[in-house]
């Protein structure tokens, strides 16, 4: 619609209006039928000190919403009861009589929008709803990319770190954690040592706290130093969470989504692959090994061992292979897909419920939904959202569902359990076989008293003799074994962030006990109310660009960014400038989303490019003697008690989520671009310094 | 996403004697409570769906029939943002789970920690007690004070298989080890502080106790009381506590019942009977309340609130302490555009005082001060009238009225659009403006508590007459922070002044009158649908002042820090809760009755902890021991009005004869529509037509600590007082001569036949 001719006529106005007011004599404050006097006496008419119609909005017309002037008009609030006319101080429009039709209302309200003729004229209005195209020039600048693993560097000193959705992650940041996981299960050989995978999953079976307020305190802890564990080996490496509530794992119908994320799933490198083809006995045809490479090459994914065994079989016609833990097969092809993935755990089988029942028809849980989370985030005491001071009777919500059932989600019930050969139905989702009430009532009590369920003596976790085993659950379904899995970790992070956000909404909702000490370690409920302290913080994705504190950037240009589509839906999006030495000068920076060109004098008005600015207040020339405004060492000196230097870097913030939201409407890369301006409003090109550019989405 | 609310906030039940019998808690302003049977199912008239009035306030035996207290579950959500009543069978959600309700389980903590408090002091306490400040029975010290709570325990209903439960001493289902007072107290042991229940849609009914009070004389000797307010041994049956409710639905998903809880307790209150009903107090609780809510919590910030702003009126959350400081920080001031409605806002108050005629010798064998005839100075009709416009819009528009929206001219605009008054456009005819201005002006201000006249300051705006409302005000008794007579709240004084300045909308003129609409029967009768209605509607008929201690409740419920939300006492969830979280009800797959007990760390609360948030017990525990002593002395009070700030003068210390003859003192009424002193009554019937005598309504009982104990055993014997049958009609008091008349005196037993209708 680029013109549209309205040509309402004030007779017309009249005639609605008298016909809605009857023969009623209300006195409109003594306005009397104020409508009914020419199209200048209603134009300028006030009911009650309210004017009727609207004066003409200040400004130039192209930056007015449409509807403005009606919108604000009394008389159409009026008429369609809006405030004040909504009977608290006023009854709607008109009093007495009887109410005006909505398409009626919009012809009074076009009327006042195409201002007010009277009869003798018909207005003719141009809607020019022109974009201002903008001129995009090639930039002759250096453009800096996504670091390499996209973490930040370690020498962040202050800066909080960051844990992302594991579904917006990068290969390689996932591979990173891989390693640190690896790292991890590497030091099982040595059992005494408690750094190891196995010593700190015996953590949560011997501690952990679950139904009542200990719950979420004690496990904020134990992510922390589960993650200080794997910073060891890998700096700066930063547990994921896994937002289960996302689209992509349909919550209404689970069993139909992703299941698990993608990067915790089965699936085999083609080293892997090579190496497994070869090993098999007997030996797969040529056509078999070749569709063995291609899933390696294509990355299938399979959500279970089950899954993939039943490809193999019906899929791919490889047949030498059994349910049996002595199978020798099968042990090479869990060894494989150990080997590709280091975060999936054979003994998960997420989804996979008795009798191919779901979820909802065998344990009488629910797959938690988005709706579900808003629903315990709204509620508004520690109690009832995280639990209460008395164990045995004060579960809380988050505790209950999501968590529990997360757990039973993941660790399922194992198909193959017992079974002499693969049991392989082209539909997994088929509805459950009618049970008998003794195995309906088993089935429930699974969910009452998880632990009960678990098998833990003679195990040797980790170990492959137990990795091939055959068990009824998955690891995941007890406390006594569930950090076993490494999908423990994106969970209950996850939890963890509920949680953060939560205490947001709720800063002085707190647990009844706050001294009490979270064994095993000294931390008591009050260590854990804030994650400051913890160092981290909580993004959706976050994409880290080094530039290095070297030399003054004047314009700062990042090579264009792949938002991963699940961090499309973000509620905020944040550019941010890392350890930002005190400048000389005070300057502002302008950020530009997809605007590779944009310079000083790039328009910002009316620029849906222009994402923000902040501004930096210039340190002025040093007063002191040499090194007195040196950039500080990242780390202090040791036994160095004296107070921050006045020269400790910076970070600074630019909120940029409307900016954002529109880049990425058009679903390509997201580039940013940072215009350094001094106060003269030139480019300034001598004087920031950074260490490095990111931005963020949030939730 | 769906919220849950019971309503109304404060519900209020009240004492009778009757074992079984008791009606429900009327819901609109001056209303008769409603008829119900023995489950609480309201009683309906021929069309099946209108509550029907009780009709009778006594049983067959001349007993006090209770009031219920009356709950029910309000569902918010984006289809109704003002809530609308839950039913059974509605689809619910909340906590992550989605179902049908199937059943709804209420809890009610209820308890009486009045002997443990401190005594009633006038306004000693209302911020705080200085360190060391004496308690009640303060020769009971250390552990034992504990035995001074009754503390019944919680109990819970449902609305299927466990549908009644009483707050008694065996503790209930859940063996709870109760506190109640020795057995032997005179005249009455307190055994019981009432029950619960459910009716058959699922809403509870709470009943308080049976208006036993009685005084442990174990030491010996007989029962005695000393004091309005205060004295040492006596225990009552009032009680006051938190009311929660649990949601139990049928989760389709899976297969199984769901729990949640609804998002904050509501509270019970026990009061003493209503034995004037249908008359309102000159400011009722919801007018204290709403009051304190618009100026300390922003709640209507169109109408109070920041300069400038009132068009678009700021928003702020009432519990962001931080927010609502800063607001209170500013230029705060009263929208003088707001134009209040006649009939809807002004007179309903302006309604009030001649109604008081019925209730005591001073107005009814007076000139009618406050009449509504059309001779009267309350005549609606002219009070109604607006000023008159003598040219229509559009012309000679003065400028007085464009800087009365500029905030930037502050204060000062004020007065200008003050002068100018409501005729911005040109000279206005306003016949009865003076006599609108003359009321207003007679009305006492904040800061004018102690003053019976202005006439001698240069605030003086009558001539010689007493300002209005001449009613006690919150301490007109002794030197210490003395507050001798009511003033109206600053909201009603801030709608009264609006229309004084003509500032106002006759409803009339403008149409919005529903047809059959009377000025004599002036308050809203359509049972509320929605929770904030029914809050205010439950609590319009109870007593907002004077606070010395007052009626039902006291000067506490003026104190910000006890609300969670409008007309919602923040509760100390420890106590208020079901011990067993809903979560939990999901995890073990059903929500017990019994509420466990084994958990209780500490007894209820011999402090405060406004904080933490209130207990069982803490708003009724400031109101005098035993309750029928403050009520039966708070008939009148003769105020030293010698000098403003003094309610005892000693001009025997100084020999000062010239003080001694110029002092003054006026015989002021209390709150006669809580506490009647006279009232017309049957005296006999002839053809039909009914002889009235006018007549003491608390016969033999005097206004001192003798008949306080009197009282104890009478109270249940006085009569009730209601719009008089053989009057029907909607017109002004003289057209109808007995208007109210008492009824239902309970004689003596040798003499049934006087029984009263």
């Amino acid at each position: 619609m680029d013109t549209d001719v309205l040509t309402v006529a004030y007779s017309r106005v009249k005639a609605i209006l008298d016909q809605a007011a009857g023969d009623s004599a209300a006195d409109y404050g003594g306005a009397g039928r104020f409508w009914s006097r020419g199209a200048r006496a209603l134009e300028d008419a006030e009911v009650f000190g309210i004017r009727m119609v609207a004066p003409v909005p200040a400004g130039h017309a192209c930056c007015q919403p449409a509807r403005a002037r009606s919108d604000a008009s009394g008389l159409i609030k009026g008429l369609r009861g809006e405030a004040p006319f909504d009977g608290g101080r006023f009854p709607p429009l008109p009093w007495g009589g009887r109410a005006v039709a909505p398409a009626d209302i919009a012809v009074i309200a076009d009327w006042i929008d195409a201002g007010c003729p009277d009869d003798a004229t018909s207005v003719a209005v141009a809607l020019d709803l022109r974009d201002p195209a903008a001129t995009i020039r090639v930039s002759e600048i250096a453009e800096f990319a996504v670091s390499a693993d996209g973490y930040l560097p370690a020498s962040g000193a202050g800066e909080p770190r960051r844990r992302m959705n594991i579904d917006c992650m990068s290969e390689p940041q996932l591979n990173r954690l891989r390693r640190g996981f690896r790292q991890l299960y590497a030091l099982n050989r040595w059992p005494e040592d408690r750094r190891s995978y196995n010593n700190q999953a015996l953590i949560h079976q011997n501690h952990c706290q679950h139904g009542w307020e200990r719950f979420l305190p004690w496990h904020r802890a134990y992510l922390y130093e589960f993650e200080q564990n794997l910073q060891d080996f890998e700096p700066g490496l930063m547990l994921p969470y896994w937002d289960f509530t996302m689209p992509e794992y349909r919550p209404e119908e689970p069993d139909k989504g992703r299941i698990i994320p993608n990067a915790l799933k089965a699936y085999l490198t083609v080293e892997a692959a090579e190496t497994l083809v070869a090993a098999l006995d007997p030996a797969p045809t040529a056509e078999q090994k070749r569709a063995i490479m291609a899933l390696a090459q294509e990355r299938a994914l399979f959500s279970s061992q089950h899954q993939f065994f039943c490809n193999l079989i019906t899929g791919i016609g490889y047949t030498a292979v059994t349910p049996d833990p002595a199978n020798a097969n099968r042990q090479r092809i869990i060894d494989a897909l150990l080997e590709s993935n280091a975060l999936w755990y054979p003994l998960r089988y997420p989804a996979e419920y008795a009798g191919g029942g779901t979820i909802n028809q065998v344990i009488h849980y629910h797959y938690p939904s988005a709706d579900d989370i808003a629903q315990i985030l709204s509620l508004n005491n520690f109690r009832d959202f995280g639990g209460g001071s008395i164990y045995d009777s004060a579960f809380g919500f988050l505790d209950q569902n999501p968590h529990n059932t997360m757990h039973i989600w993941t660790g399922g019930q194992n198909p193959d359990a017992g079974q002499a050969a693969y049991v392989c139905t082209p539909n997994h989702a088929a509805t459950a076989a009618p049970r008998s009430h003794q195995e309906t009532a088993r089935l429930r009590a699974l969910t009452l008293r998880r632990n009960d369920a678990a098998q833990i003596n003679g195990r040797r976790f980790h170990a492959r003799s137990d990795l091939y085993s055959q068990p009824g659950l998955g690891d995941m379904f007890s406390n006594l074994t569930a950090s076993y899995d490494p999908v423990f970790w994106p969970i209950h992070v996850n939890i963890d962030r509920i949680w953060a956000e939560w205490q947001k909404l709720n800063p002085n909702a707190l647990p009844a006990d706050l001294d009490a000490v979270l064994s095993p370690w000294n931390y008591t409920i009050r260590d854990t109310l804030e994650i400051a302290p913890f160092g981290y913080e909580y993004v959706r994705s976050s994409h880290f660009m080094p530039v290095g504190l070297e030399a003054p950037v004047s314009r700062f240009l990042s090579q264009p960014i792949d938002v991963p589509q699940a961090a499309r839906s973000f509620k905020r999006a944040e550019i941010r400038l890392h350890q930002v030495p005190q400048l000389m000068r005070s300057c502002f920076v302008r950020a530009f989303l997809n605007d590779p060109g944009a310079d000083a004098a790039t328009p910002i008005r009316g620029n849906p490019h222009y994402a923000g600015y902040i501004s930096i207040f210039g340190h002025g020339a040093c007063y002191g003697g040499p090194g007195h405004c040196d950039l500080p060492p990242p780390q202090k000196r040791t036994f160095d008690q004296r107070e921050r230097s006045h020269n400790t870097p910076r970070v600074h913030r630019i909120d940029v989520t409307a900016a954002a939201r529109h880049a990425l409407a058009q679903n390509g890369p997201l580039q940013i671009t940072l215009v350094v301006i001094g106060g003269d409003y030139l480019e300034e090109r001598e004087l920031l310094k950074l260490e490095g550019v990111s931005i963020s989405f949030l939730d | 996403m769906a919220t849950y609310r019971i309503h109304p906030g404060i519900g209020i039940a009240r004492l009778g004697n009757s074992d079984t019998e008791f009606y429900l808690a009327p819901e609109t302003p001056a209303a008769l409570p409603l008829a119900c049977d023995s489950f609480g199912n309201p009683l309906n008239g021929p069309d099946g769906v209108t509550p029907v009035p009780v009709k009778t306030f006594k049983d067959a035996q001349g007993r006090v029939k209770r009031q219920a207290a009356r709950f029910q579950i309000f569902v918010y959500d984006e289809t109704s943002p003002e809530g609308r009543p839950l039913r059974v069978g509605d689809p619910v959600e909340g906590g992550g789970n989605h179902g049908v309700l199937v059943d709804i389980q209420w809890r009610v903590y209820v308890a009486n920690k009045k002997a443990s408090w401190y005594p009633f002091t006038e306004l000693k306490g209302e911020h705080g007690y200085a360190p060391g400040s004496p308690r009640r029975n303060a020769g009971v010290t250390g552990q034992d004070r504990d035995l001074l709570i009754i503390d019944p325990g919680p109990r819970s209903v449902n609305a299927t298989t466990s549908r009644r439960a009483h707050f008694d001493r065996s503790g209930g289902i859940g063996s709870y080890a109760t506190t109640f007072p020795p057995k032997g107290l005179q005249p009455f042991d307190i055994d019981t502080l009432g029950e619960m229940m459910t009716d058959d849609h699922g809403r509870l009914i709470v009943l308080g106790g049976h208006g036993h009070s009685g005084m442990d004389v174990s030491g010996g000797g007989s029962p005695k009381i000393e004091d309005y307010a205060n004295t040492d041994g006596w225990y009552d049956d009032i009680s006051d506590g938190p009311v929660m409710a649990r949601l139990i639905m049928y989760s389709e998903q899976v297969g199984q019942n769901r729990y949640v809880d609804v998002e904050f307790p509501a509270w019970v209150v026990v009061g003493y009977p209503r034995f004037a009903p249908q008359i309102l107090d000159m400011i009722t609780m919801d007018e204290v309340l709403h009051d304190l809510y618009v100026r300390q919590f922003a709640t209507d910030t169109g109408i109070y609130g920041m300069l400038g702003t009132y068009d678009d009126p700021q928003h702020i959350d009432f519990r962001d302490e931080a927010a609502l400081r800063h607001w209170r920080a500013g230029r705060l001031a009263w929208n003088r555009n707001y134009r209040p409605w006649f009939y809807r806002d002004i007179w309903p108050i302006l309604f009030r005082p001649d109604e008081f005629r019925y209730l005591n010798d001073i107005l009814q064998q007076s000139n009618y001060p406050h009449d509504q005839a059309q001779r009267g100075t309350f005549d609606p009709d002219k009070l109604a009238q607006t000023p008159r416009r003598t040219a229509l819009a559009g012309d000679l528009e003065t400028e007085a009225a464009a800087p009365a929206r500029d905030a930037s001219q502050g204060e000062a605009v004020m007065l200008v659009a003050q002068s100018a008054g409501p005729a911005h456009r040109s000279k206005a005819e306003d016949p009865y403006g003076p006599m609108r201005r003359f009321l207003f002006d007679l009305m006492r201000r904040a800061g004018e508590s102690n003053s019976f006249q202005v006439q001698d300051r240069a605030s003086s705006r009558v001539h010689s007459l007493p300002l209005m409302p001449l009613l006690c005000g919150d301490n007109p008794l002794t030197n210490e922070t003395p507050s001798k007579f009511l003033h109206l709240t600053e909201y009603q004084l801030f709608i009264l002044g609006q229309w004084a300045r003509g500032w106002f909308i006759n409803e009339k003129e403008e149409g919005w009158l529903p047809t059959g609409y009377s000025p004599f029967e002036p308050y809203p009768k359509t049972p509320p649908t929605t929770g904030h209605a029914l809050d205010r509607g439950v609590l319009s008929n109870v007593l907002g002042g004077a606070f010395c201690p007052g009626g039902e409740l006291g000067w506490v419920m003026r104190n910000p820090s006890i609300y969670w939300a409008p007309y919602r006492i923040k509760a100390d969830r420890s106590v208020s809760d079901f011990l067993q979280s809903a979560a939990q009800a999901n995890q073990s797959q059903g929500s017990v009755i019994a509420d466990y007990t084994f958990n209780v760390e500490q007894p209820l609360s011999q402090d405060n902890d406004f904080d933490t948030g209130l207990q069982p017990g803490d708003l009724t525990k400031y109101m005098g021991l035993p309750w029928q002593s403050d009520f039966n002395e708070c008939t009148t009070q003769p105020i030293n009005i010698t000098y403003a700030d003094w309610n005892n003068l000693y001009p025997d210390s100084d020999g000062d004869g010239r003080l001694r003859r110029d002092e003054k003192t006026w015989t002021t009424l209390w709150w006669p529509a809580h506490r009647p002193l006279q009232s017309f009554e049957i005296a006999s019937i002839d053809d039909g037509q009914p002889n009235y005598v006018w007549t003491t309504w608390s016969r033999g009982i005097p206004q001192i600590p003798v008949g306080d104990l009197k009282m104890v055993t009478e109270w249940s014997k006085l009569g009730f007082i209601v719009r008089n049958p053989y009057q029907p009609g909607a017109k002004a008091a003289d057209d109808l001569t007995y208007k109210y008349i008492s009824v239902e005196r309970t004689a003596d037993r040798a003499d049934p036949a006087s029984e009263a209708s």
